[in-house]
């Protein structure tokens, strides 16, 4: 066999005195993909991390192409044609989709910016992958899904030879990630290596050739595709078994808890009703921009809505911001953690308290009640069973299933009746997924009516009991989960189906 | 193995929380070192006093720093408060009661702060240029109502108020007795008091910091985060209030020149306690001893009778590696 590409011989990494990669070996080919899966903090950002040269390995050796090489910054895993899509994404948000390409190679002529040359080639980049994005807007007017599409256009257009994707798809609709997924095919044509890292499972058939099982630091297994057994799998990667990844919780349901009637804003969604029951969990289906996010934060007075009326257990209400919201107790852990969710620099303590900074409190709300916040934090990590060193440890050093869990906690702690979950397993691990459906199922058994927005239409099928389809802003459909089918659901997606919903 | 370096590591963590406090005792020991006047009783409460004024600014800078903003027009703040103070206890005001230039001090102080906090908070313009434009149009004002001219002759109790002694008695020969305490000495600890109790201890500072770590989560969890902000900056013009009153009373007159710079002073003492500027970090008790610590430099300066301008310089370049040091040691975390 020729020389691989690739090779990483007992790569080890340490933070602060402790190992969490220990002596990982990795072999790549050109022409084709390796597929890293585990759970969070098994290892596989680290490992990336020192591929590309962010970190450097406390022992171990890479050769490239049988050649060692050593990288100091990842400037020169780029000029060595290693690329890699971040998980966070990190472009450059006043720039156009042009300039985000090209940056640091700007087209020049005589010295001077070539901004034509430089837009035509980014239009044949794009349109040589399929993906319809404007090239002059800014990056920060793009969704989730397209600043991800555009970050692949970027490692593409480098003439890299590994490229390195790191959940790649965890933002992207069902259309987006065909077009992945097709890229990654012409890449792997013209003899470029993959490494992929995902959490879902389902998508290794269509990309991988290789799997590899990475848990706590180290290999648990590499095998070709085909040898694969999902079973096996999960449960070397969690190093348990899995029984069932959605929990099967007994319930009521009762009354109608929450109705939202013709609710309307700007261009984003218009006359959206439903009606969520105490106890029920309801799903709401939808591309990225279809209007789901929008309506669940206009009904948290985050962005109100412009028309339209909300009631709860049959009473009126207006909700101008999140204040009122929590005040009639609801609660919205947002799709993005980081940017709505979290204090990063802040403790795990403060993070859980922010909601109850007021309860917890002595002489007329004036001062803090520090030992009641610590018992309120104490309650939450063990009730949600939250890997944390201490109260004080800051929560940007936290895996994403355990900030995850944070958020849930703090809200919790309000106790609401009416719960809002956006994409509340994105990027989090199998393991982590599974607590987090059972916090969601258990809230509905304690009678809250809960609604969650969700990209990935397993879950949704897995945890609701009804969901709708929402389609540029409109309800294009409602299916009882008993009914519904992933197929049902997708078409709904992509044709709209008004009919079903009269019927329902 | 494990177990050391965790021992490592807290001590690491122990000497970065302590670290702005050795830098302070070093700076102690090396002028103690240089000069015999230097560590005298006498001189530790002049250091003390002249820092006062610093450190109640700096609560309200500490806030605004960590909200995530700042806030550039205290010095000329205080100037136009000490402007109005003195204007009310001199001349014809003279024996007007102290509660009216002191009242008129504060309530000037907070105006200005409520309309800083309104353009930054509701009007949605960088703290930056808002205060900046604040900076301007205070000094300017400043100038305007005293036609450029120091008003004098301020009522002798007024002055009493920053250049007073609590405990100073005098012999029969009218010479002094007992030095006795300055009262800015006292007004120094009261700030550091209420500074770390208000952004420590109460559901306010809970809110601040909050919001300074994230303002979208903020909102999402259901702060104001609105009102918050725009507190901040008026808390900073409380303080800037009472430091008008305090500066006019101090230098005996109402000067449209007062607290010159003093905003870039008082930054620099948060930064140098560990307040970041792009908001969310940082303490009070960090930004009290930074004011202690550039308290400390100018003094020692002064003893020595190094050059007004060298002076200049030698600052910068303490403050410089101060902070310095502070990145390299907390940066390593990452």
């Amino acid at each position: 066999m020729a020389v691989p590409l690739l090779e990483a011989k007992g790569l080890k990494k340490s933070f602060h005195g402790v190992e969490v990669l220990h002596s990982v070996d990795l072999v790549l080919e050109s022409g084709k993909a390796v597929a890293l899966v585990g759970e969070n903090g098994a290892g596989k950002s680290t490992l990336m991390k020192i591929l590309m040269g962010e970190y450097r390995p406390d022992g171990g050796e890479i050769y490239l192409a049988g050649e060692r090489i050593e990288f100091q910054n990842p400037h020169q895993a780029l000029g060595h044609g290693i690329s890699m899509i971040f998980q966070e994404m990190s472009p450059f948000p006043n720039l156009t989709v042009t300039e985000n390409i090209f940056v640091g190679r700007e087209c020049q002529r005589f010295g001077f910016l070539n901004k034509k040359e430089q837009k035509r080639k980014a239009q044949e980049l794009l349109e040589g992958l399929g993906i319809t994005l404007d090239i002059n807007r800014k990056v920060k007017e793009l969704t989730v899904s397209e600043i991800q599409l555009l970050e692949i256009a970027k490692a593409v257009s480098c003439d890299s030879k590994i490229v390195i994707m790191d959940e790649p798809t965890s933002a992207l609709t069902d259309n987006e990630v065909k077009i992945l997924f097709r890229t990654i095919k012409n890449l792997k044509e013209q003899g470029v290596a993959i490494i992929y890292i995902t959490h879902k499972l389902d998508e290794l058939d269509a990309v991988a050739d290789q799997v590899c099982v990475l848990r706590d630091g180290g290999i648990i297994s590499v095998r070709s595709i085909e040898e694969v057994d999902r079973d096996v799998m999960i449960s070397e990667m969690v190093g348990r078994k899995l029984e069932n990844i959605y929990p099967v919780v007994e319930k009521e349901i009762g009354n109608t808890a929450l109705a939202v009637k013709n609710l309307s804003r700007g261009k984003e969604f218009y006359d959206i009703s439903f009606e969520v029951k105490h106890g029920e969990i309801l799903g709401i289906a939808g591309m990225v921009g279809s209007g789901r996010t929008e309506v669940l934060s206009a009904l948290f007075g985050v962005y109100p809505a412009e028309t339209g009326q909300i009631f709860v257990d049959g009473k009126e209400l207006k909700i101008r911001s999140p204040r009122d919201a929590i005040r009639n107790r609801f609660a919205f852990i947002p799709e993005d953690r980081s940017r709505d969710g979290l204090n990063l620099m802040g403790s795990v303590r403060s993070n859980i308290g922010i909601t109850r900074i007021g309860a917890n409190s002595r002489c007329r709300r004036i001062l803090a009640d520090r030992r009641a916040e610590a018992r309120c934090a104490e309650e939450m990590i063990e009730k949600m069973r939250i890997k944390v060193n201490d109260q004080e440890q800051q929560v940007n050093s936290l895996s994403g299933g355990n900030q995850q869990k944070i958020v849930v906690a703090k809200w919790l702690l309000t106790e609401p009746e009416i719960v809002f979950l956006d994409e509340p397993t994105r990027g989090i691990d199998v393991g982590a997924k599974f607590e987090i459906y059972q916090l969601i199922q258990n809230m509905a058994k304690e009678g809250k009516a809960v609604v969650v927005v969700s990209s990935e239409l397993p879950e949704l099928l897995g945890i609701c009991d009804r969901v709708i389809i929402l389609r540029e802003g409109r309800i294009a459909g409602e299916l009882d989960v008993c009914e519904a089918s992933q197929e049902k659901i997708m078409s709904a997606i992509v044709n709209g189906r008004p009919e079903e919903r009269e019927r329902v | 193995m494990k177990k050391e370096e965790i021992k490592k590591a807290g001590i690491k963590k122990v000497i970065s929380k302590l670290g702005i406090v050795f830098v302070l005792v070093g700076l102690i020991i090396l002028w103690s070192c240089l000069s015999p006047a230097f560590f005298t009783v006498n001189n530790m409460l002049l250091i003390v006093k002249q820092v006062s004024v610093y450190s109640i600014l700096c609560i309200g800078m500490t806030i605004v720093l960590i909200t995530g903003g700042i806030d550039l027009s205290v010095g000329s703040v205080v100037a136009l408060c000490a402007v109005f103070a003195a204007h009310y206890c001199a001349g014809d005001y003279l024996e007007t009661p102290l509660i009216v230039p002191i009242a008129i001090s504060i309530l000037i102080g907070i105006a200005c702060g409520a309309i800083n906090g309104a353009g930054v908070a509701f009007a949605r313009i960088p703290p930056f240029i808002m205060t900046m434009c604040m900076m301007l149009a205070a000094r300017g004002a400043a100038y305007v109502y005293t036609n450029a001219k120091a008003i004098f002759n301020l009522n002798e109790r007024f002055v009493n108020i920053s250049n007073g002694f609590l405990g100073r008695t005098y012999g029969a020969d009218g010479m002094i007795e007992n030095y006795g305490i300055p009262y800015m000495v006292f007004y120094f600890l009261a700030a550091v008091v209420i500074g770390v109790v208000l952004l420590h201890l109460t559901t306010y500072g809970r809110r601040i910091y909050a919001l300074g770590g994230n303002k979208s989560a903020a909102r999402y969890s259901g702060l104001n985060t609105k009102m918050l902000e725009f507190s901040a900056y008026v808390v900073s013009g409380l303080c800037s209030g009472i430091c008008g009153f305090l500066m006019a009373s101090r230098i005996s007159s109402g000067n449209a020149n007062t607290a010159d710079g003093y905003e870039m002073t008082v930054i620099s003492a948060a930064v140098i306690g560990g307040v970041s500027l792009s908001g969310g970090v940082g303490t009070m008790y960090g930004s009290m001893l930074g004011v202690l610590i550039v308290g400390v430099i100018r003094n020692g300066m002064d003893i020595l009778g190094i050059n007004t301008y060298f002076q200049q310089i030698l600052q910068a370049v303490i403050i410089f590696a101060a902070v310095y040091i502070d990145v390299r040691v907390n940066g390593k975390k990452k």
